[in-house]
């Protein structure tokens, strides 16, 4: 990969984007489509005696008025189809799980009939006693055996003496960190427009981060072969995780469209985004740490108590990323689980080491306090060389370098360490970091890549883009892979009909398809060589295959050449294509894989009213290979605003007396806003050396962005107040006194 | 950053001029093997000097969509297969296809066979009937007639709306019946007494909708015109994915009704650039990678043609754009880039 | 949204006499009453759109500005007079909402718009305000936003108005058109406690018009400040909000207007608070003084207690930018 890979191309998807022309889901074009608008519970647990529909029926236009008195009976059912699925509410009976649940869905020839018609039915509920109280169920917190994160890893890990190694550091701490929920909130609602052709042949254009899921589910649900359901996502309006899972609406509008006999389109309101399509979870955690008087840690203990729903298992791996990081004597990472009656949470934005790194961090922060020592130096005292929960040697590591370019950036060196001791323009002034850390996933996909007769390629996936840049680096790749210059690649995505790649989750997909991508061209190309130097047409005849150059699509070796197009018009004309798979092997498993980072914050706080600015943001990443200069900062940068976000702002807030999520929309969830993001220096390097990670050399950045974000902002808060704020989100209320 | 070479837009997004040049590429398919499952329509057309052929229009992919069907245009030289989901394929020269439709090599005839491949409907059109016209109008006939199945299969009673609808249209066709604009949009708006007319001027162009007052005007847009480059992110003005510009001033268009604004100047997205040229707004989003999922980026773009509209002669300030463009929420967090496009075109003008 | 009659008025008696049919409602900018008529919080069976009248003029008049009530927020927010003579009124309207929604806003739309309590936006949880008599779940739910002044056991939510905090400040009058010709409202009397009543939110008859609010170029008005307090740097409701007017002559203070935003369940002005300011020199003490007067009476939630003294050091540091004002 020499000419094309890492360079900042301009985004293959920007034009249709900046003109409007992209079409995301609920935008396809599809003629006589109905519009679908749930009901949902006011209950947070119980059930639905009976429905009054009669005046949402009589309503013009309504074609359907849908509960699960009258919805058809789905042959495989609400369950979950693999570990990263959820088990689903669709009108098969009468049970309430959580408030604003769907209970009941109107179909009707407008968005406007449908949506009325929605708040006319009535339904009668039997409540039953619920809560959404953590604390109401902390003592029924229950263990689980592994959680599934793009792989399945044990819950629970202990290494040498804990309890004695806390004992023996002179420096100890022992805090708990709170977490509240949060919600993705990606710009487009969720949205879904399902379209039958025949009683079992489906088409669905939904707004998800794998179509393979949705394919699964719904032949699943409605007892298909699976080739007979095809799932398209062309356009994604982001999805930090929330679109990862197939949810309730999804199997509704299918169920709708083929009782109604129509195409049915379904978006979510955006109240509709809270709770029935997953968030964080809230989410408690324990760390105790003891270290020697020079820093060296002697135990570290990450206990992590985290929220689900009372009929599906979400465990949010907040304690994992504690196994990664630091060299300690002693190491203990769990995880507990409390059942509420709530929707079921799900991934969102580095599930486990975003919200990990927060209390992690904010931990190794009150132990440099307490042995008066630089934060920065405390995290260079303890840095791991092996994997410190299983001693794998790392498949690359340059937390060093990113730490030393970040802190030279940000001018760490200024920094004051007494707390409350620097005021500017009538603002208290702190600075703090944190590190950042990441998995390097990678799990099986395929990819085909065709060469035209006019010498372009056409390259697919079944891949999403959210935003993430697929559709550009992966053209990328090929164009490298192939030896063509990257305008005549294309990049196709987001069908089921292409070849089958893993969700646009865990950060996996850059290193899983981009591999996939890598094999497929390189077995082109090679396929393309093999047809020349086999070809007495061919001024290659006879050559060693293994001494033929490509570039720009021509091939030459010891001075002749030939074209990919002359090829492949010599052999009839018809395109030349070569599938691959790709996927980890076993030589993978003997390293530790992850990538880091180094976040620094500085932040400026009103001392009288409270008020959190975060002024700069500075970080350095190492991520094995960037596939794309331009969008890799684009993304890096993004996931440190979500980390001012998860810092400062965002709460999915409960009303404990109703079990009802009462911040339903934008206004009351609040997402950074433009004047809330000030500087922002994402640094990475552009490539970091991995032969083992992927045969690609990437590793992925979709999330590292955010991990150690909130930390570093919540350490710049306590070196600016002398307040250490364990609870997010850090509010003016929180600093008043 | 450094310009790079512009990559190949992904699918749907391909020119006309492209997706031809691929079709004219690919080996071509045998007819008789393609055509399976169903339901499909046939389009049998003589040589140029007969009948026109249907075009693969956005139009016609949105009724083929919503009938889950598809469509063979077949021409004595070979055919196109139109799949709406994929690119156009080419078909080989099926002479026995058209032998057993009994498709006459001088007129154009239309057949419809249900998902088993039999055959429901087979009508042979006048010489100058436009096929391609007649089409669209059948499948939006039988689109029409569908609802609930009881009696009848929902397959059956597809399939005879369809191959009715198509017989309707040709009778019609015979009898000289008035055309309708092809360019009508995806259309949901149905009959009822609280229907009023509304006049709205989008993008320069006078566009008469009926619809319920209670339409907004951002529904308007994405339901009633196909205009889908105005976003919905709340539909209550929280996040200014839906910005438009109205007489030149950004709005929320989820808070208007349609009706509010009528005759008033609106402008979207899609009016911003002159063809093939961007706006130096979009082009300057695109080079600075302003955006990442692009769903909020439509109104990113008009809500900064409008700021600087609004602060022309006077000096903006970094914090003065954040200010300005706060009311556009970005979950992507593109800001840094949003802000760096908005001072350099600023500067620039 | 439930069917809706549209009736787009042409002239001001027009709109007069559409607006007197029962169950009709006046549509301006559209950006509250569209919000909640789509979420069917409110329902009029008619709208007269009076957004094409001719009311949306600024002028001079007689020692103040009369300001139209169809002028928009934006217009009034830019508007050089109101920037010079009435910088709080500027201040407020900038720092509310959104360019778009202040774009589309009116005075009048924004004088009438509704509180952003959750309760009351959500159809699945009991309101009197919505629903008379049918209770409150706010009351003990999430608080957080909700007021602290002016409640009562019926309702306890928040006025979310900027602009209607600057006015209170400033001592604007309100003139209103209906069947039986016109008045005008002093700005304390036209939006009302909830008390018994939460469902009664305004001094005004069914069918009358907003056509004007008038506010006074006093000294202390042109030395006014606009201070806000959110969760967010943009695009957020009110915490804790402040509208500051002084006069200084001489190093004391012969005039002052204090009005309190996001902590009443209406814009929350006490002129107790401005009496004590009247005679003495600008000091934090005194201004201090005035802001523990003005939260007198707080009646708090667990979880917006924190709402009193964020709002006491708000007012001190408003008195103080109106004290330094030139």
């Amino acid at each position: 990969m020499k000419d094309s890979v890492g360079k900042p191309l301009v985004r293959a998807d920007g034009r249709a984007k900046v003109t409007g022309q992209a079409r995301y889901s609920a935008e396809v074009q599809v003629a006589g489509v109905a519009y679908a608008v749930m009901v949902t519970s006011r209950s947070a647990r119980g059930r639905v005696a009976s429905f009054d529909t009669a005046s949402a029926e009589r309503e013009p236009g309504v074609l359907a008025v849908l509960t699960h008195q009258n919805a058809m009976r789905l042959p495989g059912g609400e369950g979950a189809v693999d570990p990263s699925d959820r088990v689903v509410q669709v009108l098969q009976d009468d049970r309430i799980f959580y408030s604003n649940q769907p209970i009941a869905l109107v179909v009707a020839d407008t968005l406007e009939r449908a949506t009325h018609a929605a708040l006319l039915v009535r339904a009668r509920e039997e409540p039953e006693k619920f809560t959404v109280r953590l604390d109401d169920e902390i003592d029924r917190a229950f263990p689980q055996q592994t959680f599934s994160s793009a792989g399945t890893f044990p819950a629970d890990e202990v290494h040498g003496d804990i309890e004695g190694g806390l004992s023996r550091g002179p420096a100890r701490i022992d805090q708990t960190y709170e977490m509240p929920p949060e919600t993705h909130n990606p710009i487009e609602p969720h949205a879904t427009i399902a379209v039958w052709s025949g009683p079992d042949r489906v088409t669905v254009y939904d707004a998800t981060q794998g179509v393979f899921g949705v394919r699964k589910k719904l032949a699943k649900a409605f007892g298909l072969p699976p080739e007979n359901v095809r799932v398209l996502t062309k356009f994604v309006g982001g999805g930090f995780g929330c679109k990862g899972s197939v949810w309730s609406h999804v199997v509704l509008s299918t169920l709708a469209a083929k009782q109604v006999g129509r195409p049915v389109k379904l978006v979510l309101t955006r109240q509709q985004m809270f709770g029935m399509v997953g968030g964080r979870p809230r989410i408690r955690q324990r760390l105790r740490a003891a270290a020697t008087q020079d820093g060296r840690l002697t135990a570290l203990s990450h206990q992590s108590t985290s929220t689900t729903s009372r009929f599906d298992i979400f465990l949010e791996p907040a304690a994992s990323v504690s196994r990664h990081m630091y060299a300690s004597a002693a190491l203990e990472t769990r995880h507990r689980l409390v059942r509420l009656d709530i929707g079921t949470p799900t991934y969102m934005r580095a599930p486990g080491e975003s919200s990990g790194s927060f209390a992690l961090e904010s931990a190794m922060d009150e132990l440099a306090h307490e042995l008066k020592m630089d934060p920065l130096e405390l995290r260079l005292r303890n840095y791991a060389e092996v994997d410190p929960s299983n001693g794998k040697p790392f498949s690359s590591k340059s937390l060093r370098t990113c730490y030393q370019m970040a802190a030279d950036r940000f001018g760490w060196r200024r920094r004051n360490p007494s707390p409350r001791a620097v005021r500017r323009d009538g603002w208290l002034v702190g600075m703090g970091m944190a590190t950042a850390s990441y998995p390097a996933n990678f799990n099986k996909a395929s990819a085909v890549a065709r060469l035209l007769p006019d010498g372009s390629a056409v390259v697919q996936s079944g891949a999403v883009d959210i935003g993430t840049g697929t559709y550009t680096v992966m053209a990328q790749v090929a164009a490298d892979a192939l030896g063509v210059s990257p305008e005549r690649v294309k990049f196709d995505l987001g069908d089921t009909e292409m070849p089958e790649a893993p969700r646009s989750g865990g950060s996996q997909t850059a290193a899983s398809v981009s591999s996939a991508v890598l094999l497929a061209c390189r077995a082109l190309r090679d396929k393309l060589i093999g047809m020349a130097v086999a070809d007495p047409r061919s001024p290659l005849k006879g050559a060693a295959a293994a001494y033929v150059a490509v570039a720009d699509g021509r091939l030459s070796a010891g001075g002749a050449s030939d074209a990919y197009a002359d090829v492949v018009a010599r052999a009839g004309g018809r395109p030349v294509e070569a599938r691959a798979d790709a996927q980890p092997d076993q030589e993978r498993k003997k390293y530790a894989l992850q990538s880091f980072g180094a976040q620094f914050a500085e932040v400026h706080v009103d001392p009288e009213l409270g008020q959190v600015r975060v002024a700069r943001l500075v970080a350095a990443f190492a991520a094995g290979r960037i596939l794309n200069a331009r969008t890799a900062r684009s993304q890096l940068m993004g996931g440190m605003v979500w980390g001012i976000g998860m810092a400062l702002h965002e709460h999915t807030v409960y009303d404990e007396k109703l079990g009802r999520i009462m911040s339903r929309d934008l206004a009351d969830y609040h997402v950074p806003t433009n004047a809330d993001v000030l500087e922002i220096v994402p640094l990475f390097l552009e490539i970091e050396e991995d032969p083992h990670v992927a045969p690609s050399g990437v590793k992925g950045i979709g999330e590292i962005g955010i991990t150690g974000a909130a930390a570093a902002i919540a350490n710049a808060v306590f070196n600016a107040t002398g307040k250490r704020i364990r609870s997010l989100p850090i509010t003016p209320d929180k600093l008043l006194l | 950053m450094a310009d790079g070479p512009q990559l190949k837009p992904p699918n749907g997004d391909a020119s006309p001029g492209e997706r031809r040049e691929r079709e004219g590429l690919c080996k071509p398919a045998d007819a008789s093997n393609a055509i399976s499952g169903g339901p499909w329509v046939l389009a049998f057309c003589p040589g140029p000097s007969g009948s026109t052929c249907p075009r693969p229009s956005e139009a016609l992919l949105a009724e083929l969509r919503g009938l889950g069907a598809s469509l063979a245009v077949l021409r004595p030289d070979g055919g196109t297969l139109l799949r709406p989901e994929d690119s156009p394929q080419p078909l080989r020269p099926a002479p026995a296809l058209w032998a057993r439709h009994g498709a006459p090599p001088d007129r154009a005839t239309l057949v419809v066979l249900d998902d088993e491949g039999q055959v429901r409907l087979c009508r042979t059109l006048d010489a100058s009937a436009d096929v391609e016209w007649m089409l669209l109008r059948a499948l939006r006939d039988a689109a029409r007639a569908r609802a609930p199945a009881s009696l009848v299969s929902r397959r059956e009673l597809l399939v005879c709306a369809l191959a009715a609808a198509v017989a309707a249209a040709v009778l019609d066709a015979c009898a000289g019946a008035p055309r309708g604009a092809d360019q009508r949009p995806v259309q949901t708006a149905s009959s009822g007494p609280d229907l009023i007319d509304v006049a709205l001027v989008i993008n320069g162009e006078r566009r008469v909708l009926r619809i319920e007052p209670r339409v907004t005007l951002l529904d308007a847009l994405r339901e009633q015109l196909g205009l889908t480059g105005t976003k919905k992110g709340c539909d209550m003005g929280q996040c200014g994915a839906c910005t438009v510009l109205v007489d030149g001033k950004r709005i929320d268009s989820c808070l208007a009704l349609a009706v509010q604004h009528e005759g008033r100047e609106i402008t979207t997205i899609e009016g911003l650039a002159r063809g093939e040229d961007l706006h130096p707004m979009q082009a300057a989003f695109l080079e600075q990678d302003a955006f990442q999922c692009g769903y909020c980026t439509p109104g990113q773009i008009l809500s900064a043609v409008a700021l600087l509209a609004e602060r022309k002669g006077q000096p903006l300030d970094d914090d003065a754009i954040r200010e300005g463009m706060s009311g556009n929420l970005c979950r992507c967090g593109a800001y840094p880039n949003i802000v760096a496009v908005v001072r350099g075109v600023a500067g620039r003008s | 949204m439930r069917l809706i009659h549209f009736q787009r008025a042409s002239g001001i008696d027009e709109a007069l006499r559409a607006g007197s049919v029962p169950d009709t409602a006046f549509l301006a900018g559209g950006t509250s009453l569209v919000d909640l008529m789509k979420l069917e919080v409110l329902h009029p069976a008619r709208v007269v759109d009076v957004g094409r009248l001719a009311l949306t003029r600024i002028d001079s008049e007689g020692g103040g500005l009369r300001i139209g009530a169809l002028a928009t927020n934006t217009d009034v927010a830019q508007n050089g007079e109101v920037k010079k003579k009435l910088p709080a009124l500027s201040e407020a309207l900038l720092s509310g909402a959104s360019p778009q929604l202040r774009n589309a806003a009116t005075v009048g739309g924004n004088l009438l718009q509704r509180t952003r309590c959750a309760y009351y936006r959500d159809l699945a949880t009991a309101c009197n305000k919505r629903n008379p008599g049918g209770g409150c779940d706010a009351l003990q739910g999430w608080t957080r936003m909700h007021a602290v002044l002016g409640t009562s056991d019926q309702c306890i939510a928040a006025h979310p108005s900027d602009m209607c905090v600057a006015l209170a400040a400033l001592d604007a009058t309100v003139r209103v058109r209906g069947a039986a010709g016109e008045r005008d409202i002093p700005f304390a009397e036209l939006h009302l406690l909830p008390g018994e009543h939460p469902e009664r939110e305004f001094a005004l008859a069914p069918g009358e018009l907003i056509i004007s609010v008038f506010v006074p170029a006093t000294p202390q008005a042109a030395r006014s400040r606009y201070l806000k307090v959110r969760d967010r740097a943009s695009y957020a409701f009110a915490l804790a909000s402040c509208a500051a007017a002084l006069h200084v002559e001489g190093g004391r203070i012969r005039a002052a207007g204090l009005a309190l935003g996001g902590v009443g369940t209406k814009p929350w002005r006490v002129p107790e608070a401005e009496a004590t300011l009247i005679g003495k020199a600008p000091s934090t003490e005194a201004f201090a003084r005035a802001a523990e007067i003005a939260l007198r009476g707080a009646r708090t939630r667990p979880d917006n207690a924190f709402k009193v003294e964020l709002a006491r050091r708000t007012a001190v540091r408003a008195l103080r930018r109106a004290a330094e004002a030139t």
